[in-house]
């Protein structure tokens, strides 16, 4: 499977035709094909519907926002729901602006980190020798396993004794040690070939260059998949947030949003509003994923099929 | 030259023969996982440590915390609100795992069976789509559709002429909406993987069945089901963890509420926290839960490798 990764990434080439297995067997009647196709269609159009339908009502005037019947198409684009949100309607000050720039800094800085610590240590897993090795490695990973909720009280009582609450740091640091990241990193780094270490040890490379000159350069589209994972799951984190900041300057966006559909009730017209927050926070996550689908999807294959 | 034969030499003492780890080796080895080890020993481990301690004391942020044995598990097993959240947390899962995943293996053989491979990248990046916006922003889009006025959902159904249905202020229909808000947009990852899994078939084992005589059905059962049993257990194991720890969608759209009816082991760990301040019970219901959940990965991998060996 990793080789597989590698060498699409290097160039993208067919899979061979013996592998393509389909549905149906070769040769079978393409009417069933098309089939397929409109079935396919069918579902996308019914899992992407709801999002269609808060995108365009984003760009609804209010009046527009809860007629009976709906209009499903746009028909008169405004963009009062977003200024309305920008501007706080319903929570005095509502400093929106600051909430966005809060969820961009602290997701950059806690990718940043991850991503720092996850190949030190993946390349470490992968590539070093020493005792307990494989005991540590699998330690890490078992925790994945571990249900968020048994230990988010014990984190909640760890970063409050730290003072750490209303802080960015609380939003930072705990997500720091990332062992989904540090699996990812180091199941792309044992595919690496050995010599190009040797040959760069022979040259006089030391162990932390090894690591910047020949692991790193070579790992760069696990690390944008890494990073791209890391900023777009920061970016989203709500509950977390919610725990741990009080202080409503300190707010990251989704935080932010929660509050204010919670005062202004979320119905009726200000559903807009409500609307213009989800598709104003799914903005960068999305432009993440279209620019970078084909790394997302195969380190979700990777993070999958544990090679 | 004579010291750069030292160092190969030295580097190389793992590959020629003998195990042997070099000092610097090992040194450098422990040294490359020192920060990521730090991080991880304070934030996973010790929170470990600290929630099986909290779960017996009673914790005041400022002030005495006095050891209370297993009072705070006979208040979560013995208070009505809690059997509820539990209740619930498996009523949610039981409702979204065996259907998500059926949608999503369906989905993911449709997507395979089409010939053209742009195509199948189009519709799996179409339907990973939703994976990438956040629960938050899903929940609430779903609350919009859900409205009892103006919510669009009512709409197409009183074009079919059934009436308005107050989908989360009835405590009959307040939970399977969450689960179908649940099932309808969370299934991006699970077709990319089953996706993965399906197109590593080789497609010889399907000509030949089709040669031994196997109708398409005998072939899905024989030779499909088993060759992607590890990403099956994979899914199921993974969407069990999400379902059982379901939040956002019940905070953002019932809170919990009509009358505890989506009350789920998430929301009642948050609201001990939170609102009560119960920490202890908190943490108690915390473990619960993960007691709960390794006993039924093991169970799920269990049943599995009986499938596997078929």
């Amino acid at each position: 499977m990793l080789t597989e990764v590698r060498s699409r990434n290097i160039r993208r080439e067919p899979l061979p035709t013996r592998l393509r297995a389909t549905l149906f067997p070769e040769g079978s009647a393409s009417l069933w094909r098309y089939v397929a196709l409109i079935f396919v269609i069918l579902l996308a159009v019914l899992s992407l519907f709801p999002f269609y339908w808060a995108l365009i009502t984003s760009f609804k005037a209010p009046q527009d926002v809860a007629t009976v019947p709906p209009s499903l198409v746009l028909t008169r684009p405004a963009i009062t729901n977003y200024i309305d949100l920008i501007r706080g309607t319903g929570v005095a000050n509502a400093p929106v602006v600051r909430w966005f720039l809060n969820s961009v800094l602290t997701s950059i800085a806690a990718t940043a980190g991850v991503v720092l610590l996850a190949s030190l240590a993946g390349y470490s897993f992968a590539r070093k020798q020493f005792p307990f090795r494989d005991q540590i490695f699998w330690l890490i990973i078992a925790t994945i396993l571990v249900p968020g909720w048994s230990t988010i009280i014990a984190t909640y009582v760890l970063t409050l004794n730290l003072g750490m609450h209303d802080t960015y740091w609380a939003l930072i640091l705990p997500g720091l040690a990332s062992p989904f990241a540090v699996f990812l990193f180091r199941q792309f780094a044992v595919t690496l070939p050995e010599e190009l270490f040797q040959a760069a040890r022979i040259d006089g490379a030391g162990e932390l260059q090894l690591w910047w000159l020949i692991a790193l350069p070579m790992s760069r589209p696990v690390l944008a998949t890494l990073a791209i994972f890391t900023f777009v799951a920061h970016w989203n984190d709500f509950l977390w947030p919610l725990l741990v900041l009080n202080k409503q300057t300190l707010y990251t966006l989704p935080v932010g949003v929660s509050v204010i559909m919670y005062q202004i009730q979320g119905a009726g017209p200000s559903y807009g509003i409500g609307m213009a927050a989800a598709i104003l926070m799914s903005v960068l996550p999305i432009l993440a994923f279209i620019l970078m689908q084909r790394q997302m999807i195969e380190g979700i294959t990777i993070g999958s099929l544990k090679g | 030259m004579n010291a750069i034969n030292q160092i190969s030499r030295v580097r190389r003492g793992r590959v020629q023969g003998r195990m042997t780890y070099t000092t610097v080796e090992k040194l450098w080895g422990y040294l490359l996982i020192a920060p990521f080890m730090v991080f991880f020993t304070i934030f996973v481990l010790v929170p470990y440590g600290m929630v099986i301690w909290l779960s017996f004391v009673d914790w005041h942020p400022r002030g005495v915390t006095a050891y209370v044995g297993l009072q705070n598990y006979m208040a979560v097993i013995s208070t009505d609100v809690a059997r509820k959240a539990m209740f619930n947390s498996f009523y949610f899962a039981l409702l979204v795992v065996p259907i998500s995943t059926a949608l999503s293996l369906i989905t993911a053989m449709l997507i395979v069976s089409l010939r053209n491979r742009g195509l199948r990248s189009f519709f799996q990046a179409t339907f990973y789509l939703p994976g990438v916006i956040s629960g938050l922003s899903v929940a609430i889009i779903w609350r919009f559709v859900f409205d009892y006025h103006v919510g669009i959902l009512n709409f197409f159904l009183s074009l079919l002429g059934v009436e308005a249905v107050n989908w989360l202020g009835n405590i009959y229909t307040a939970l399977p909406s969450l689960a179908g808000m649940a099932i309808l947009s969370g299934n991006g990852v699970a077709i990319i993987i089953f996706c993965a899994a399906l197109l590593s078939v080789p497609a010889d084992l399907y000509h030949a069945a089709a040669v031994d005589g196997a109708n398409f059905w005998r072939q899905q059962w024989s030779i499909t089901l088993p060759l992607i049993t590890p990403a099956l257990l994979y899914v199921i194991v993974v969407s069990t963890l999400g379902a059982l720890q379901v939040f956002v969608p019940v905070y953002v759209l019932t809170r919990g509420g009509p009358v505890y009816s989506t009350m789920t082991v998430g929301y009642y760990i948050y609201n001990q926290l939170i609102f009560y301040g119960n920490t202890g019970t908190a943490a108690a219901a915390g473990l619960l839960l993960l007691i709960v959940t390794i006993g039924l990965t093991i169970f799920q991998f269990r049943r599995f490798s009986q499938v596997v060996e078929f």
